[in-house]
């Protein structure tokens, strides 16, 4: 069962360790109706090739401080998207921070079964542009 | 329906498939032979984890496990959910970014991978650098998805 306040604790400790640097989307989805995993979506503007792996173990060292174990159990992928992908475009135009996706949810085709949007941020992709980036 | 055995011979065959249509530049068809051969992998995986003499073929509309082409739904009955997990501690963290990283491919397309070969659209989503990252997160880095398998002697 996931905790929308766990994954806000973890979101902003996360943020933290990596000097406060903006994210333009942190979600949680639940893409199988069978299985009860849930897949980590994770997007900002100041990843690349070179530091992604880095960004991976603070992801996971954060998930691990702050989630239970059964929590972690639920966990069944940490993906990473560019801002500029048209999935995250597509998280931009349907939903909004802080909104729970408790019916199924088309997403590119796909359905998103259930889902916790716990950070939105659109200024992050704005930022990005003004920095030509 | 294969043994656990024969259905990793086919899961070698289509990662040597993959590189070769790498090499050819054929970048679609790459990914979609990467796909057969994790699926055939986790199909190999759940007969030794459940000592299977040969994976079962059913005919069953209710089996949305073992008749499957989802990689979540496979991998809860290869056993390997211990590997590719965020428990902690970690058996090989390195393993499931490699997983993170291939699996989300096909998190989003409206379609399961196996009709990815009639979808120009989806297809089109794999150019070089994809299958590059993709083939090195399925078998060319130390901690592939596929080496792991190997190296914790799972099939």
């Amino acid at each position: 069962m996931v905790i929308p306040e766990n994954y806000k604790k973890v979101l902003k400790h996360f943020v933290e360790k990596n000097s406060n640097q903006e994210v333009a989307l942190f979600a949680i989805l639940k893409m199988d109706e069978l299985v009860d995993k849930w897949s980590i979506i994770l997007s900002v503007n100041w990843i690349d090739s070179n530091n992604q792996r880095e960004i991976f173990t603070s992801i996971i060292n954060t998930l691990q401080e702050d989630l239970s174990p059964e929590e972690l159990n639920e966990i069944a992928r940490i993906a990473f998207y560019n801002p500029d992908d048209n999935l995250v475009k597509l998280f931009f135009e349907k939903f909004e921070e802080g909104q729970y996706i408790k019916e199924d949810a088309k997403v590119n085709g796909n359905i998103v079964h259930e889902g916790y949007i716990i950070s939105l941020n659109k200024g992050a992709i704005a930022n990005q542009a003004s920095l030509g980036l | 329906m294969a043994s656990g055995t024969e259905l990793k011979n086919l899961s070698d065959k289509r990662r040597v498939t993959a590189k070769n249509l790498i090499d050819a530049e054929d970048w679609e068809m790459a990914v979609y032979m990467m796909a057969m051969s994790l699926e055939l992998a986790l199909k190999a995986t759940s007969c030794y984890a459940l000592k299977l003499e040969a994976y079962p073929e059913t005919n069953d509309p209710n089996d949305k496990y073992f008749k499957s082409h989802n990689f979540d739904r496979l991998l809860r009955v290869s056993g390997l959910t211990d590997i590719f997990s965020v428990r902690n501690p970690m058996i090989n963290q390195d393993a499931f970014y490699n997983w993170g990283i291939f699996t989300k491919a096909f998190l989003f397309p409206d379609k399961d991978y196996v009709e990815m070969r009639y979808d120009p659209r989806m297809l089109a989503s794999f150019n070089k650098d994809r299958a590059c990252e993709l083939y090195k997160a399925l078998y060319e880095d130390k901690n592939s998805i596929l080496k792991t398998m190997t190296r914790y002697t799972r099939w």
